[in-house]
C-alpha cells in the first residue's frame, strides 16, 4: 500500500480539524486505503520534526518561519508527490498577508520569521487542494485519485459560476463588494448563498480577468478600495501583484 | 536525582509546542514553548472596518473558530454601544455550543482517550466506539453549521447587533432538533467511557477563574461576570485590564498573567465555580468526581461539559421558535473602545477592539493558551518534585499527559504575538 503523511506548518488548523472530525467513523476505510505514516492529531507515533519517506505527502499551513522552510523542505525530499492542503498552503493566506504587516517587533530566540509564503514558493507543489477549510469529502476524493495515479484537475471556475448554477441573486448587482468573480471555486457559493459576499477564502481563480472585474466595479459604483483590502486576507501573491498594479493603499 | 527533559514536539496537540524542565540551584524550572509561527492577525485586522474583524479573527484557529468570532462581534457591539436582545443571545450561546462539541470531542476522543492509554495512533485503538460516538456528535455539530452557513469551520454567522443574514427560530431549531433528537444518550455513554479513564492525581492550589454564570450553565452571558475562586467578581474590563502578557524568549506566544500571578482558566475552572447550574444529567455525572484544582480532571470536565451542551441542544429547539431577526446596519463610529469576553472550549477568551477615524486602530486577543501557559510551568515543575522517583523516562511521559490535559491551542496563543504592545 500506498505510503502517506500528512503534517501540519503554521496554520489555524481548520483543514485538519474538519478532515479529523469526520475520520472517527471512517478509520476502518483509511486503513484499507493507504499506510499512514504520520497524520497530525491521528497518528503522532513520531514526533513531526521526524519526516518520513513516504509517496504522498499532505502540508497545511504556510511557510512564515526558518523551522517551516527547513521542515518543507525536508518532507519535499522525502515524499514522491506533494500536496498543498487548504487555502494558506497553497496562496499563503493570512500568513501571506500578516507577516508582511508586521515590523518592527522583538522576535523570541526561539524563531526567525519570513515573510510568509506559499509551499509553492519554496519547493515543488505537485497539487493544491484549496480551501479554507477543506472538506472531509474533498481529501478523500483527492487522495483515491493520487492513490490511482491520477494528479487531479484543478478547479477551473469562479465562485460566480456556482452562484448563477444555483440562481442566487448576485450580490454586486446590489452595490455589494464580492469577490465571485475573482475566487476559485469548488466551494458551492455558500456565503452568497446566506447573503454574505465572498471574501475569497479559496484563493484567486485560475485565470482571471482583473482589469475587467474592476471596470465592472466603477459600473456598479463599488469602491475599488474596499475590493482591494478585501482581497489581501487571502489571496497571497495574487493580492499583492493586483494592488501593486492599482496602487498601495497603505 | 538531577533531571533534564525536552519533549522537543508535544504529540496530539492542536500546533505546535515543546516542554523543557530542568534544574537550576536545586529548582525544577519548566519552559512552556510554543512553537508555532504567527501569523500576525492583530497586523491583519488594524486600519480594517470592525465589521470585517469576526471573519478574519475566526481564522485565528480552527478548533475555537466560533469562539473568536463571537468575542469579535462582543468586542465591537461593547464598542460602539450595541445591546442585543436576549433571544439573539441564546441563539448564539447555541451556536457557541455547537463549536464546543467540536472542540472538546476533538481532544477527548483523539487526543486524550488514545493517548492515556499510551496508545498514539487512533488506528489502534482497541474500544472504537468513543472515537465512533465522539465522531457522530461532532458532525452533527458540523452539520448544524454547515446548514446556517456552508461550511463545518470558519462559519460567517455573527455580525454586530445580531447575525450577518436574517435568521429564523423555527429554521435554527429545526436545524437543531434534526441533527440532535435523541442524542443525549450517546453523548452520557461517551462521556461515562471518559470519566472512567484512569489519569494521574496532582492536586496543586491556584486561583481559577471563568465566567460567573446566572440562570444556566452557558458559555456566554450579556454582561458577563468573570468570578476567581479568590472571591473576586469583577466586570469583563477589569478582567481584561489586569491580565499583562509577558515576553519569553523561549516561546513564540507570549504568556499572560492575572495581576502579575497565575490564573488557570477552562473547563475545570467553569466546572469547580458553576456546577450547580449544570443540566440534571450533567449533574448527575459531576457529582460522581471529587473536583479539585488538578489539571488532569480538566479531560473529564470536558466530558461533563459534552452531555450538558447535547442536553440543552436537544432541548433548544423550543426556546428559539419566537426568533426572527434581520442584520442591522450598525453604526459608523469614529473612535471608540470596547471589550467582548466569551468561555472559548479552553476558558476565558477577551478580545479588544479600539476604534479610531472608524477603523481598527489596535487589535488585541487574550486566548486561554496564553493565560494558562503559567500555570503549566508551574504544574510541571512541582509534578516534577512530587515524581522524581518515576526517573526521567517516565516522568516525560506523565509531563506530555500534562500538557495534553490543558488541551493547549498554540493556533490561539500565537494571536497574542510580539508585534501587540501594551
Amino acid at each position: 500500500m500506498l505510503k502517506v503523511a500528512v503534517y501540519s506548518l503554521t496554520s489555524c488548523q481548520g483543514c485538519l480539524m474538519n478532515i479529523v472530525m469526520a475520520l472517527g467513523s471512517a478509520v476502518e476505510r483509511l486503513a484499507k486505503l493507504v499506510d499512514v505514516e504520520y497524520f497530525k492529531l491521528v497518528k503522532e507515533i513520531y514526533s513531526d520534526e521526524e519526516i518520513v519517506p513516504v509517496n504522498i505527502a499532505f502540508i497545511e499551513g504556510a511557510a512564515v518561519c526558518e523551522k517551516d522552510v527547513k521542515k518543507l523542505k525536508a518532507i519535499r525530499d522525502n515524499c514522491r508527490i506533494l500536496v498543498a492542503l487548504g487555502t494558506c498552503a497553497s496562496t499563503g493566506g493570512v500568513g501571506y498577508y500578516g507577516s508582511r504587516r508586521a515590523k518592527d517587533f522583538k522576535e523570541p530566540k526561539i524563531v526567525r520569521y519570513i515573510e510568509g509564503e506559499p509551499l509553492s514558493s519554496i519547493v515543488y507543489v505537485d497539487y493544491e487542494l484549496r480551501g479554507c477549510p477543506v472538506t472531509f469529502s474533498e481529501f478523500m476524493e483527492t487522495l483515491s485519485k493520487l492513490i490511482k495515479g491520477i494528479i487531479p484537475r484543478p478547479i477551473d471556475y469562479h465562485v460566480c459560476m456556482e452562484c448563477k448554477e444555483k440562481g442566487i441573486p448576485c450580490l454586486l448587482d446590489r452595490g455589494i463588494p464580492c469577490l465571485g468573480p475573482i475566487t476559485m471555486g469548488g466551494c458551492g457559493a455558500p456565503c452568497p448563498s446566506i447573503g454574505i459576499p465572498c471574501y475569497g477564502c479559496r484563493g484567486p481563480a485560475l485565470e482571471t480577468d482583473f482589469d475587467n472585474y474592476v471596470n465592472m466595479l466603477r459600473e456598479k459604483g463599488i469602491s475599488l478600495q474596499r475590493i482591494i483590502e478585501s482581497i489581501e486576507v487571502f489571496m497571497g501573491r495574487k493580492a499583492r501583484e493586483w494592488r501593486e498594479k492599482y496602487g498601495n493603499i497603505y | 536525582m538531577v533531571i533534564y527533559i525536552d519533549i522537543d514536539s508535544i504529540r496530539f496537540i492542536e500546533g505546535h509546542a515543546r516542554l523543557k524542565l530542568y534544574f537550576k540551584d536545586g529548582r525544577p524550572v519548566a519552559e512552556f514553548c510554543i512553537t508555532e509561527g504567527s501569523r500576525f492577525i492583530p497586523k491583519v485586522l488594524e486600519k480594517r472596518f470592525p465589521e470585517e474583524a469576526p471573519v478574519i479573527t475566526s481564522r485565528i484557529c480552527g478548533v475555537c473558530h466560533t469562539a473568536h468570532a463571537l468575542a469579535s462581534v462582543k468586542a465591537i457591539e461593547s464598542a460602539i454601544g450595541i445591546k442585543v436582545d436576549s433571544l439573539v443571545e441564546k441563539a448564539r450561546t447555541y451556536i457557541l455550543l455547537l463549536n464546543y462539541l467540536q472542540s472538546h470531542l476533538l481532544h477527548l476522543a483523539y487526543m486524550t482517550f488514545p493517548t492515556i492509554t499510551n496508545v498514539y495512533s487512533i488506528f489502534r485503538i482497541k474500544d472504537k466506539s468513543v472515537l465512533e460516538i465522539g465522531s457522530r456528535l461532532a458532525i452533527s455539530a458540523s452539520k448544524v453549521f454547515e446548514k446556517l452557513g456552508g461550511r463545518a469551520v470558519h462559519v460567517p454567522l455573527f455580525a454586530a447587533g445580531g447575525f450577518s443574514y436574517p435568521i429564523s427560530g423555527r429554521r435554527l431549531a429545526k436545524v437543531l432538533k434534526e441533527n440532535f433528537e435523541r442524542k443525549l444518550k450517546e453523548s452520557v455513554l461517551f462521556t461515562e467511557k471518559i470519566l472512567n479513564l484512569g489519569v494521574p492525581e496532582f492536586e496543586r492550589h491556584r486561583a481559577l477563574g471563568a465566567i460567573k454564570m446566572h440562570r444556566e450553565y452557558t458559555p456566554c452571558e450579556a454582561d458577563p461576570k468573570i468570578a476567581t475562586t479568590l472571591g473576586e467578581i469583577m466586570s469583563k474590563e477589569e478582567y481584561y485590564f489586569r491580565l499583562k502578557p509577558v515576553f519569553r524568549e523561549y516561546s513564540t506566544s507570549q504568556h499572560v498573567l492575572f495581576d502579575g500571578e497565575e490564573l488557570t482558566v477552562g473547563a475545570l475552572s467553569r466546572i469547580i465555580i458553576n456546577k450547580r447550574l449544570l443540566s440534571l444529567e450533567a449533574k448527575e455525572l459531576a457529582e460522581r468526581i471529587e473536583w479539585k484544582p488538578d489539571p488532569f480532571l480538566i479531560v473529564k470536565a470536558q466530558a461533563i461539559e459534552v452531555v450538558d451542551t447535547v442536553a440543552k441542544l436537544e432541548y433548544a429547539p423550543e426556546e428559539l421558535r419566537d426568533l426572527e431577526i434581520e442584520p442591522i446596519e450598525p453604526p459608523r463610529v469614529e473612535e471608540a473602545r470596547g471589550v467582548g469576553v466569551v468561555e472559548a472550549p479552553r476558558g476565558l477568551l477577551a478580545h479588544y477592539c479600539e476604534i479610531r477615524n472608524y477603523r481598527i486602530y489596535k487589535y488585541v486577543i487574550i486566548v486561554p493558551t496564553a493565560v494558562n501557559s503559567r500555570s503549566i510551568e508551574r504544574d510541571s515543575e512541582i509534578l516534577t518534585l512530587r515524581s522524581i522517583h518515576l526517573g526521567s523516562e517516565k516522568l516525560k511521559i506523565v509531563l506530555e499527559d500534562l500538557v495534553r490535559a490543558y488541551d493547549p491551542c498554540t493556533s490561539c496563543a500565537v494571536s497574542l504575538d510580539h508585534t501587540v504592545k501594551t
